[in-house]
């Protein structure tokens, strides 16, 4: 049992991770109907910057922990949120009405450019901190010598994905730019056709997306200690996994289908084998889409008009 | 009737406009004088939605001018010609179906960066005006019917305060009354509030009888403007429009 709700902590703190990724590939894909297969890199970059403004901020001797988690946390958001955009305005916008493949490749493409230019510029070596945030609680005892952890770093990954979470859902569901993002969403022509500046929308929500990634990728440096230029692949197929679990196009899907493939990861990592949790998180999803084809909180295609 | 003003407010020159190779406007020439309610009549696929759509910029215009109150708008966005107070009920309604009723409504006075004192007068009369939006104001768009969906998209369209009011078959599936309702609405915005409106009708007896001016769109070009008293009366007109569907 101890081991159990230790195995439910690491699955949501890994879950937040992945929802917080899995925000920007569904967001985009109910705007533009394109998956952005660069948004991995996106965390990525997101990850890299996160540690780079950390190690600047250290060495110019600050000291106190949460100003230089705040400062981090919007520098990285801020830096990442210009590549996001960067990216849409160069290799998405000028596709737009192309054919519908075109974007989709342009993005894979985009995924290249940034794991490459990652690699050549900051090289392939895994770049490791020393631990930024230390301590934590232990919950329970067992009698087994076990003991259920929870750490300050667990603590702050969820935290902040709730709030940052609480903020997104505020700003889509009550001001002026979540009803315009929802409005190119349904009708693009009809928004422009009520004085919505639509290219501008769709920039907003890959800013938005990308800033999201950017706290995903800052939490994994903070959790994982470490930084490389694949770490975006990997992340993002899983991301992109948990979207299409939860509904593609749903936000809260996003987030339901990341803690569901982080905890599924987690629990057949602790119960049976480390080296098949990616098949097991896969299969389900297999599952769960020839059961539900449009994931589980997904909106069926065809509304009553 | 006709207010008589220097210019008119809307002017379209010899428009054409295309999809893909299938020319829709083949050399349009319209106007709208402020105060107005103009009516479009033809038969499907004429090109009526479609010049609507053009003033819009959707699709753009292949060539020929669109000028509202004398400034050319051809080429200006489509989001900008919004916020100069030009609002469509378009065709097929396109209300967004997953937004409350009340945020569609909002969605409307957005386009015109309504202050909060404008947003309520705004929904004050949309609400008066189709009082069955007022029991539906927190449903979604989506599950409203047909009727309630049209009541919506000229809600919506108030909403900004336009200046010229486009409207694409207001009466299309409603029930007799509440299409008679529907035009005793724009009846009285245009008497009221002297707001211009162009209207795109299949029931050419209706809008004929509401409209001040009335053209005839047949394949792409216009053929015959009027007043719609003096359309009403050209049998070629009754014919066509008004009796031939009864006949047939």
């Amino acid at each position: 049992m101890d081991y159990f709700a230790q195995q439910l902590i690491n699955g949501i703190v890994l879950g937040s991770i992945y929802g917080l990724i899995a925000i920007g590939y569904t967001m985009v894909y109910g705007i533009v109907g394109m998956i952005n297969f660069a948004h991995g890199d996106i965390f990525m970059i997101g990850g890299f910057i996160a540690l780079i403004s950390f190690l600047i901020l250290v060495s110019i001797g600050l000291t106190v922990v949460p100003v230089i988690l705040l400062i981090v946390l919007l520098v990285s958001m801020a830096i990442t949120a210009l590549y996001g955009w960067t990216v849409e305005r160069i290799a998405y916008r000028p596709l737009r009405h192309s054919f519908r493949l075109a974007p989709m490749l342009s993005a894979i493409g985009m995924s290249f450019v940034l794991t490459n230019y990652s690699q050549i510029a900051q090289g392939a070596r895994v770049k490791p901190v020393p631990p930024i945030i230390t301590g934590g609680y232990t919950l329970h005892e067992g009698s087994e010598g076990f003991v259920v952890r929870l750490s300050n770093v667990q603590i702050i990954v969820v935290i902040t994905t709730v709030v940052l979470l609480a903020i997104f859902t505020w700003l889509v569901s009550r001001t002026r730019l979540g009803r315009d993002m929802r409005a190119c969403e349904q009708d693009q022509t009809m928004a422009a056709l009520l004085g919505v500046d639509v290219d501008r929308t769709i920039s907003m929500t890959f800013v938005i997306g990308a800033a999201l990634a950017a706290v995903a990728g800052m939490m994994y440096l903070l959790y994982y200690g470490l930084v490389d230029f694949f770490m975006g692949f990997v992340a993002g197929i899983k991301a992109f996994t948990a979207a299409v679990l939860g509904g593609i196009g749903s936000l809260p899907g996003a987030m339901l289908g990341g803690l569901l493939i982080g905890l599924i990861e987690t629990l057949w990592s602790a119960y049976f084998s480390v080296e098949y949790k990616d098949v097991a998180a896969f299969s389900i999803l297999i599952v769960v889409l020839i059961f539900l084809p449009t994931g589980l909180l997904g909106r069926p295609e065809v509304e009553k008009v | 009737m006709t207010a008589p003003s220097a210019a008119p407010m809307l002017e379209v020159r010899s428009l054409r406009a295309a999809y893909g190779k299938i020319e829709a406007l083949k050399g349009v020439d319209l106007d709208i004088s402020a105060g107005e309610i103009v009516a479009l009549i033809g038969a499907n696929g004429a090109g009526k939605s479609t010049l609507m759509m053009t003033i819009f910029g959707k699709p753009r215009a292949r060539a020929g001018s669109i000028l509202f109150d004398g400034r050319d708008i051809t080429d200006v966005p489509t989001h900008e010609i919004a916020r100069l107070r030009i609002a469509q009920s378009p065709e097929g309604r396109r209300i967004f179906p997953r937004m409350s009723v009340a945020e569609n409504l909002q969605m409307g006075a957005d386009a015109t960066d309504s202050s909060e004192v404008d947003r309520a007068a705004g929904l004050e009369r949309v609400l008066t005006l189709f009082p069955r939006l007022k029991e539906r104001l927190s449903q979604r768009g989506g599950t409203l019917s047909g009727g309630e969906q049209q009541m919506l998209a000229i809600g919506r369209a108030l909403m900004s305060r336009p200046r010229l009011l486009m409207l694409d078959e207001p009466s299309l599936g409603l029930a007799p009354l509440i299409a008679r309702q529907i035009f005793d609405a724009i009846r009285t915005l245009n008497r009221q509030d002297g707001l211009t409106v162009l209207i795109v009708e299949q029931n050419a007896n209706h809008a004929l009888r509401l409209a001040h001016r009335g053209y005839v769109m047949v394949n792409g070009l216009i053929t015959l403007s009027g007043t719609g008293a003096e359309l009403l009366q050209r049998p070629e007109i009754r014919a066509a429009y008004l009796e031939g569907g009864r006949r047939g």
